[in-house]
This record gives C-alpha cells, sequence and structure tokens, in this order.
C-alpha cells in the first residue's frame, strides 16, 4: 500500500514533465550530509551529526522551461553536546520550474519551487510520544545560474536556490506524537483536515541552495559533485528547527 | 578578455567554497547552562504543560518564590539537582522525575505513607510454593480451586499466548485471583491483553485528554478508553483483582477496567494513581525530566490521579489473619460464594 501512494506520487510529479518534448535526465546522487536539529517540545539543545544521504531525481529540459524533480532520503543518528541521541529521518520530494524569459542573461533563470518534506524525530530517551514529527508543503520562488565552459564546453556549473513562503504543516502536538484532533474518536480525514496550519510567510521558513559542477562525457552522460543545502524552521505547538549540507556525488544519464 | 573569464569562473569556484557548509554556519547555540537557566526552563515547562495543577490546588507560582531565591550561579551540580527535585516533588506525583547520570529524584508519598499488606515471603511460602506455573511475566497456583495469578510488573510483557494458557486452565478452576499489589505500572497493552479475554462486548472504561496549550483550561476533548474483546478464547466467570496503595500507573489504569467488568471486583486497598501520561523532556544542560501531560478520569469524571477505590475495601487492622493473607482470603470467600 505505501509502494503504491508512493508511485502515484511520483508520477503525478513526473507528469506535466513527460507530457513535453525535452531533454529528459534521470539523476542519482549519494554522499555525506551533515545536520543538526532542534525541537524545541523535547529540548532546548542542539542536535547534531552525519550520515549517507542519498538523492534520485529527474529534470526535463526545454528552450524555455526546465523541471526537476529531487526525491531525497537521510536518516542521521544526532547527538547532543551531552551525548544524548536522537535518530533523526528526513524525506522529501522538491520540485523546482524554471523559466527563461528573454530579457535575463543567458545563465539566469527564473521560476518557483515546492517542497514536500518530512521530519522524524525519535528521541532515545523520550520513552512516550515518539517519535515527534514534521510534514510541510510549501512553495515558492527560485533561482538558477548556469554556465558551461573548458575547451568543448564539457564542464557545467550550475547553482540554485529557493525561498519558500506559502504552504501547509501538519506537525506532533502540544504533547503527544499524533495531533490534537487525531486523539478523539472521528474520521481519520477530518482529523488530518483539522491538524493542518498555514505555512505563514516569515513564521515558517524553508530555504535552500544546491550548487552543482558536473563534466560531461562522451556519450552525453555526466559526473559531477555537489553541496545541497536546506534550512527549515516551522512553528505549529512548537517551534522546530533542522539544517543539513549534502555533499554528494552525482551520476546524470541521458534518456 | 580570456583572464577576464577565468578571474569570473575562479570567483564562481570561490563562491561554492564559501557557501559551502552553510548548515555550519547558520547553526544557533546551544543555550547557557547556568543554575538560573536550567531552573526557569524547568519552572516554565511544568508551569506550561503540566496537567495537575486545579486538581492538586498546586500554586505554581508560589512555589517559584519559594525555589527562586535559592538559585544562584555557585551552586554546583548536585545542589542544584537537590533544589530542583525539591521543586518538582511539590507536585506529589509518581509520574514527575528529574534525572541525571548521578540521581533520580522522585515523590513517592503516594505508597510510602500507607502500609502496603503484602507479605511476598508470605505468598509464596502459603500459596505458590514452589510448584506454581511461570507463564511469562506471572506466577500461577491453585488455591483452593481457585486460580492465584500474581503479576509483578506491567513492564513484563504479557502475549496472547500467556493469555491463552490463562483461559485454558480457568476450565479446571472455578475462579480466577490477578494480584497486582505493589505493581507499579509499565504497558497499558498488558493490561488490556488480560481485560480483552475477560468481556464479550466492547466497554468503555475511563476517559482520557491531553494538555494542548499553556492555559490551565488547556486539554483536548475527553476521548473514551475501551476495553476491546479479544477475538480468541474467554474467561467470563468471576474474577477477583488485588491491588494496594502501590498499585501505580497502568495498574490503577487495569484497576479502573475491572471496575467496569459486571463479574470482576476489586479487594484490598485503593491504588496509588498515576492517571497522567508522562511527558519526557530535557534541560538545558541535558538532565532529562518527566511529568503527567494527561488526565484520566472514570465514566464520572473522577481522576485516577488520586487511585482507584476498590469494591472491598480491607484496610482495617481487624480484618488481618495471622499467617494468611487476608486480601487473598477475602477474594477466595467472594469465588466460592
Amino acid at each position: 500500500m505505501k509502494n503504491s501512494l508512493f508511485l502515484i506520487l511520483f508520477l503525478l510529479f513526473l507528469g506535466p514533465v513527460f507530457g513535453q518534448v525535452k531533454k529528459h535526465t534521470l539523476l542519482l546522487n549519494t554522499g555525506t550530509q551533515n545536520a543538526w536539529e532542534r525541537d524545541f517540545a523535547y529540548s532546548p539543545l542542539i542536535y547534531k551529526g552525519s550520515n549517507a544521504g542519498f538523492t534520485l531525481g529527474f529534470s526535463s529540459e526545454g528552450e524555455k522551461k526546465t523541471d526537476e524533480v529531487y526525491i531525497h532520503y537521510s536518516r542521521l543518528p544526532l547527538q547532543s553536546q551531552f551525548s544524548a541521541e536522537m535518530k533523526a529521518t528526513h524525506a522529501s520530494i522538491m520540485t523546482y520550474t524554471f523559466y527563461k524569459p528573454n530579457w535575463l542573461p543567458e545563465q539566469l533563470n527564473l521560476g518557483w519551487s515546492n517542497n514536500n518534506a518530512l521530519s522524524l524525530r525519535n528521541y532515545q530517551d523520550a520513552q512516550n510520544f515518539n517519535p515527534r514529527f514534521d510534514f510541510h508543503t510549501s512553495f515558492g520562488p527560485a533561482v538558477r545560474y548556469q554556465t558551461f565552459f573548458g575547451k568543448n564546453q564539457q564542464w557545467r556549473f550550475a547553482s540554485q536556490a529557493h525561498l519558500q513562503v506559502i504552504g501547509f504543516l501538519f506537525s506532533a502536538s502540544y504533547l503527544t506524537s499524533p495531533p490534537d484532533p487525531f486523539l478523539h474518536e472521528q474520521s481519520t480525514f477530518n482529523a488530518f483536515m483539522q491538524s493542518i496550519r498555514l505555512f505563514q510567510p516569515f513564521r515558517q521558513h524553508d530555504l535552500g541552495m544546491l550548487n552543482q559542477l558536473f563534466y560531461q562525457l562522451s556519450n552525453g552522460n555526466e559526473v559531477g559533485i555537489g553541496y545541497r543545502w536546506h534550512y527549515t524552521s516551522l512553528e505549529n505547538a512548537h517551534r522546530s528547527q533542522r539544517s543539513g549540507g549534502h555533499y554528494f556525488f552525482q551520476l546524470n544519464f541521458k534518456l | 578578455m580570456i583572464s577576464i573569464q577565468h578571474l569570473y569562473r575562479f570567483l564562481i569556484l570561490v563562491l561554492v567554497l564559501i557557501v559551502s557548509s552553510c548548515e555550519e554556519i547558520i547553526q544557533p547555540k546551544d543555550p547557557q547552562i547556568s543554575p538560573r537557566v536550567v531552573f526557569e526552563h524547568l519552572w516554565s515547562d511544568i508551569f506550561n504543560r503540566y496537567s495537575f495543577f486545579e486538581e492538586k490546588q498546586i500554586d505554581w507560582e508560589l512555589q517559584k518564590q519559594i525555589y527562586e531565591p535559592l538559585i544562584h550561579e555557585g551552586l554546583d551540580q548536585f545542589e542544584l539537582f537537590e533544589i530542583l527535585g525539591d521543586l518538582l516533588a511539590e507536585l506529589e506525583d509518581g509520574h514527575v522525575n528529574l534525572l541525571s547520570s548521578f540521581n533520580r529524584s522522585r515523590n513517592w508519598s503516594w505508597f510510602e505513607d500507607f502500609p502496603l499488606y503484602y507479605d511476598e515471603q508470605l505468598i509464596y511460602d502459603e500459596y505458590l510454593k514452589t510448584d506454581y506455573r511461570i507463564i511469562g511475566p506471572l506466577h500461577a497456583q491453585t488455591v483452593e480451586n481457585m486460580l492465584y495469578v500474581n503479576y509483578r510488573s506491567f513492564e513484563r510483557t504479557l502475549t496472547d499466548q500467556h493469555m491463552d494458557e490463562v483461559v485454558r486452565l480457568m476450565q479446571f478452576h472455578d475462579g480466577l485471583i490477578i494480584d497486582v499489589r505493589s505493581n507499579g505500572g509499565g504497558n497499558l497493552q498488558n493490561a488490556l491483553n488480560i481485560a480483552s479475554r475477560l468481556t464479550e462486548k466492547e466497554i468503555v472504561y475511563a476517559l482520557q485528554r491531553f494538555k494542548s496549550g499553556p492555559d490551565r483550561s488547556d486539554f483536548t476533548h475527553w476521548s473514551p478508553l475501551r476495553i476491546s474483546p479479544q477475538s480468541g478464547e474467554k474467561y467470563l466467570g468471576k474474577v477477583a483483582v488485588l491491588t494496594n496503595r502501590r498499585s501505580y500507573s497502568t495498574t490503577t489504569f487495569f484497576a479502573q477496567m475491572i471496575k467496569v467488568l459486571p463479574h470482576a471486583r476489586l479487594f484490598g486497598d485503593q491504588t496509588g494513581g498515576g492517571g497522567g501520561t508522562p511527558v519526557y523532556a530535557e534541560l538545558p544542560n541535558g538532565w532529562t525530566y518527566r511529568f503527567s501531560g494527561s488526565q484520566t478520569a472514570d465514566l464520572d469524571e473522577v481522576q485516577l490521579e488520586f487511585g482507584v477505590e476498590v469494591d472491598e475495601l480491607l484496610t482495617n487492622p481487624m480484618d488481618q489473619i495471622p499467617g494468611k493473607d487476608h486480601f487473598i482470603e477475602a477474594a477466595l470467600d467472594w469465588l466460592k460464594d
């Protein structure tokens, strides 16, 4: 059931992309992810650590428009300065849509982005109401700079950033893991609808950046390295914050 | 022109390096670890999220006035721990503790001030003897054709297979005694695993609500807690459950389940309480603490925090029988009746 839902969501995100005649690329990356996280419902302390992170992505590039989808997953053993432990699980589906208006320099694209991110926090010392969680869906503007260089223009550097300001939030309650509407008897749908909060500009933040350097092989595929950074600050019953930097090695397969 | 292009790309690479490790650059600092900061954090969190101030008539702001003057920057960790432990003890709640690597504060007045009427040596010598059955966490023995079952802690897992065996044994017995005296609680599911074998229909046994905000009246709606009958074999005969003041937390919930079952009866002394679900949190200095964050009440909205009354109170010194456990004897008499 979970796998089917995942596939449907994935296809939904890819649908608009496949619908156009464009240059399609499948991308895979892995590398070290450094992260810190803080949930004031449990502790004012920062928990930090690192582990491997994975991304599966797809891009569709046309003359005037580029669509990108990235699915990230990481599971991180984090520690406070007092060696208390927390297991953090991060999963997200991030999309970018960039446009190339004539009035902008060729290297610069403007567009928008959407992030659908889940964070689970399992504190070792908390015997009840574990894990705490946040899920948010947010939208906002994005910008990309891309340039080619080298003797045969085989090198490509791309840097893109996003700042998300609207959307909605679904997260753990004042005390318990499930949001309060799930604690009394009513349909799951009603409880879910009552649990959703607006993602308010300047009160909630989701911002990030992706820098990548690629070398194009003779078959058109690319190998590269990159750094992805994100910062999220959410406020519902309590404030939670997290940030991560993912240093990765990436393969791009031309489809 | 070429040199300008090289400079341009060099600047890009420098920029890449600059923006690397952003997560470390923007990482906030941990709060200070001074005694005042730690005290303020603990006092405030309890003020906002503890669930029984009104029921216990505790003025938490008054407690701040009493304890805050004791806090100064020269306190060592042991002195600070003692003051914070004393502050939390004012809540008189077995689900409230401060935990450090060197101690755990507690207030056990809910059982320490009362006789427990539970002599383990007597029970093993007179009732369980040496050939008792060990069914997972349960010790069971036939006593005057009744099955006597002793359950020391709901922390020890009771499976469906264990209950299958208890129900099977009931074919050969006339009644069931479940002894949960001095059982300090544990996993509520273990209590439900027993109760779900003692009923054929779903029964609401209590109501529960959780703190939902910092105001005294910020609670979720009361929601029913239910016993749902297990699909396997059941025992629907008479059940006597023995409790004392040290029967706490999940054991109080279990006593409340027994209270609503029509063919079951509670014997002994009221339970110690523990109707609030413990919430865990951490202080700026790394110590952890827990506190009650919910309320549980019976169907008349009487708080379980103060214990569940028994059907047959046996705390009168005249009830005691030399060389016998008078709780078990009273239960045997009722089952034979």
